[in-house]
């Protein structure tokens, strides 16, 4: 059985929609606040980070109105509004969605930072006994994934999948297996996060976020000699998932097929970092693709999860070339560095690379060897057969997914 | 499709480390919620809770098989001790060759919360320069990215973070890849720890009683919440037999639904938990089901919605179905809740025994189950049992397992 | 008993409308008898938020988990329930 992708809702920094999204990927530059504008400035912090990628106000009003987000924490709009574009985009009204054969598979790195601050200040400024119902309902993690379902009346299994930079494809690839097991027609599956002070100062303190040069200038460059750090970015990024033969059924706009789905852990690797086991995590990836006919040399692009960290980015890198071996890598894409590390927006991205979208070259790499990579000077063009979707994640876990574009 | 067996079992609970410690704390029928002592409770709104015993309060500084140093918080320690149980139980040494392409399947709640929020609770500012470590490190997956290198596992490793459901959930996942093909060997279940976080956020919602949770009971007034950890390993019937290993129960069946009725009170006639079972049990027979591990958190709602829904899927014999909770005993360990829950419902298939809920005083009339009370119950033929879990945000999530030789059934 | 005073009920629509993110309206838009159930759509769970803020903001202390529906019918029947309850925990 064959499992498609027919929908796709997608929210950040850059705005929402497949058309802002397109349009910072052919920039190749993020777009960016100041911390203070941005909202993530906390008192007594002077973060090295000076700038961060975050949705803009009201960029959610078309598919989430104010007055239905009453409840919901800054995670679950962006998980609900994500949803809810995603299912128009799949030209799916709610009735179509609403009932026990759509599931909901959401990853999410931190789920609400903003509430679980807000919540433990509230322990620790006035005590036990002035805590926030409404804020410990938005803490729990699967919140965000309960809110897509309670507005779409989705009453399938309901996944929130936790692993870091991991999440959002984890999440796509349980996605695709409640549809293959028969648990679900169809999944809305993807990733939300969002940006808080607190989450900006824990990771400004780790040396994980980029900070301006020398020159003043803040970037994020992924698979560098030298390490950038990411960029801080929150937003949304749902698939929707169905069953082919019910898509083809209802005359569904069919944008790519999951072919391949490999998951495999880096037992190397602390909770907080990433470890060295590129040959483990490379040997898997090429073992599990040739056990499902999916030969490494039938892959045209790759969207890798790399973003600017360091160790993670050379593990990734060290990795593809251990599963491709003596076949030499196609064409490499970096897409965090204009969507930002988290939010999901690699998950857009892959879509729109299977389909041709143009990217800025800055986006593309070539390899070298020991673990880095320079950008190309000009960008592959045109449309690819299939996409190898990469993610990488610091405390070990590791999940691949191949896309095959579908206009058949 | 492939038959999927278990094979070891392993929990911390507090009634102590080891799966022993919890049966034979089960069988007393004395319930292990006591004061707490991990934190101080005098400005809560109760007092109570279900505390494993002697268990490390703060990061500790440990070295690995490989000598390499860790932070292991809490309920990383609570899933570690359970999984090395669980796979010694199974008759696996530490280094198997075969973990190197074992799945994890692990759910949580709040991961290391406990040691993160003693960082935010101090003063933050001083606090927070000094001890980042404490707070990044704790996300919700960390306990199982501990667990995973404990175990040196280089399979697919993923948290479940579905709140009550979490780790039943992480049970269905790992049987999705079983059942594909993906893994032939799978640990599972589940680690919470308690923290002022959710056991204030509980309180707020004055779903926390101030009396030892009674489940089902007639004067039940809410839950209590609990930690500790369950483990399961987990494999195909056909790699179980060529190891030679005892298969302790079948996972028959895994399902999950969502009630997409309100953030935190069930479907009041348990429409979503009335999907889950169907969907556990598929086409398999109800009249094999001797006994049922309920949810059974003790609040007001909860339980009646439950018994609705054990009603509507097993119909009139539910009269006949040993109904037990272990929540009124070890409390709600929230994200472990389901795989702690799954251990003892293995057991019981192995000794044919389910174990009574603590205290007395008259069963809920509306309830209207067979719960087991003043000593365990010995259902025989006992071939089969259900354990349900209905989570926050509506996600519900179901087991059926069958008792050891119905392999094929 | 005597009435609530009008800073009392001010206080208490300050509340729901901050506490439960009412976007859009003033508390002279929230008139004091108006159903906050039917005309806000607030339920079990805003009514378990207001108890907290009611608690700390007016000092009294709310018992148990069956809390009376009525009292969160109205602004006017949480004022009557506040300015009672102080009254009986002043005594």
């Amino acid at each position: 059985m064959s499992v498609v992708v027919t929908g796709l809702g997608v929210v950040g920094g850059f705005g929402a929609g497949e058309d802002a999204l397109r349009a910072v990927l052919a920039s190749g530059a993020p777009v960016t606040a100041s911390i203070e504008d941005a909202g993530l400035a906390l008192d007594g912090h002077s973060p090295r980070s000076q700038r961060a990628s975050v949705v803009p106000k009201d960029a959610l009003r078309p598919w989430l109105a104010p007055g239905k987000a009453r409840r919901m924490s800054p995670a679950s709009r962006l998980a609900v509004a994500g949803s809810v574009q995603a299912i128009e985009a799949a030209g799916l009204a709610s009735e179509d969605v609403a009932g026990p054969e759509t599931a909901v598979s959401l990853g999410t790195y931190f789920g609400s930072t903003s509430y679980t601050y807000k919540l433990l200040a509230q322990l620790r400024e006035t005590g036990a006994l002035s805590v926030s119902p409404l804020l410990f309902m938005e803490t729990v993690a699967n919140a965000h994934a309960g809110q897509i379902a309670l507005m779409l009346g989705l009453e399938g299994p309901n996944y929130t999948i936790s692993q870091r930079e991991a999440s959002g494809a984890l999440a796509v690839a349980r996605g695709v297996d409640l549809v293959r097991s028969g648990r679900a027609q169809r999944v809305i599956a993807g990733a939300a996060d969002e940006a808080s002070p607190i989450q900006h100062v824990v990771l400004d303190a780790y040396g994980a976020l980029a900070r301006p040069g020398a020159e003043g200038v803040q970037a994020a460059r992924a698979f560098g000699r030298e390490p950038t750090g990411v960029l801080l970015s929150e937003g949304a990024a749902l698939w929707v998932l169905e069953d082919e033969a019910a898509a083809r059924g209802r005359g569904a706009n069919v944008r790519a097929r999951v072919l391949a789905l490999v998951r495999a852990n880096d037992a190397t690797a602390t909770q907080t970092d990433w470890g060295d086991g590129a040959e483990h995590l490379g040997a898997s990836l090429r073992a599990r693709l040739e056990a499902l006919d999916t030969p490494l040399d039938s892959i045209d692009r790759i969207v890798a999860g790399a973003a600017g960290a360091r160790r993670g980015d050379a593990l990734e890198l060290r990795t593809l070339q251990a599963a491709f071996g003596d076949t030499p890598l196609p064409p490499l894409a970096a897409p965090k560095a204009a969507t930002g590390a988290y939010g999901g927006g690699e998950l857009g991205a892959a879509l729109l690379a299977l389909e041709g979208a143009d990217w800025a070259p800055g986006l593309w790499f070539r390899a070298g060897s020991d673990g880095w990579a320079e950008p190309v000077q000009e960008a592959p063009r045109g449309p690819a057969e299939r996409v190898l979707v990469s993610a990488v994640a610091a405390g070990g876990a590791a999940c691949w997914i191949v896309l095959e574009r579908a206009d058949d | 499709m492939p038959e999927i067996v278990i094979t070891g079992l392993g929990a911390v609970s507090p009634y102590g480390v080891g799966v022993a410690a919890l049966w034979e704390g089960l069988l007393r029928g004395e319930t292990a919620i006591a004061p707490l002592d991990l934190f101080d409770t005098s400005g809560h709104r109760t007092r109570i809770g279900g505390q494993v015993p002697e268990a490390p309060r703060g990061l500790e500084r440990e070295r690995d098989a490989a000598g390499r140093a860790e932070r292991l918080s809490r309920t990383d320690r609570f899933a570690i001790d359970a999984a090395r149980e669980a796979l010694a139980d199974a008759g696996f040494a530490q280094d198997a060759p075969e973990l190197r392409r074992a799945g994890l399947f692990f759910g949580s709640s709040t991961g290391g919360m406990f040691e993160a929020e003693r960082v935010l609770l101090a003063d933050p500012t001083s606090a927070l320069a000094r001890r980042f470590s404490h707070v990044g490190g704790q996300v919700i997956c960390a306990p199982a990215i501990a667990l995973a290198r404990d175990l040196a596992l280089g399979g697919p490793v993923e948290t479940v973070t579905s709140a009550c459901s979490a780790s039943t959930m992480a049970l269905e996942a790992a049987l999705m890849s079983l059942e594909s093909g993906e893994v032939e060997l799978a640990i599972a279940g589940g680690a919470d720890a308690l923290c002022e976080l959710t056991y204030s956020g509980f309180n707020s919602l004055r779903a926390i009683d101030e009396r030892p949770a009674r489940p089902f009971r007639a004067d039940r007034e809410g839950l209590s919440i609990g930690e500790g950890s369950g483990m399961l390993v987990l494999e195909t019937a056909a790699h179980a037999r060529a190891r030679g290993a005892t298969v302790l129960a079948v996972l028959a069946g895994a399902g999950s639904s969502c009630d997409a009725y309100h953030m935190t009170a069930p479907h009041p006639e348990g429409k979503g938990a009335i999907q889950a079972l169907e969907r556990a049990l598929g086409a398999a027979d109800r009249g094999a089901v001797a006994f049922v591990n309920a949810h059974g958190t003790g609040t007001p709602h909860n339980d009646v919605a439950e018994a609705q829904a054990l009603r509507a899927v097993l119909g009139e014999r539910l009269a006949d179905v040993a109904v037990t909770s272990t929540k009124g005993a070890v409390g709600h360990l929230l994200g472990a809740c389901g795989a702690l829950e799954a251990v003892v419902t293995v057991r019981g298939l192995v000794e044919g025994v389910v174990p009574q809920t603590p205290g007395d005083g008259p069963v809920d009339p509306e309830a209207g189950v067979a719960l087991v009370l003043g000593a365990p119950a010995r259902p025989a033929p006992c071939a089969a049992a259900l354990s349900t879990n209905l989570a926050f945000g509506g996600a519900n999530a179901a087991l059926h397992l069958r008792a050891a030789g119905t392999e094929g059934a | 008993m005597s009435t609530p005073p009008p800073d009392l009920k001010l206080a208490i629509k300050r509340l729901v409308i901050e506490r439960l993110f009412i976007e859009g309206m003033e508390p002279e838009d929230l008139t004091d008898e108006m159903s906050l159930k039917e005309e806000l759509g607030l339920d079990s769970v805003d009514a378990l938020e207001l108890a907290v803020c009611l608690e700390q903001e007016f000092g009294i202390k709310i018992v148990g988990a069956g809390m009376d529906h009525s009292t969160f019918e109205s602004v006017q029947s949480l004022a009557d329930f506040v300015h009672e309850r102080q009254a009986a925990q002043a005594s």
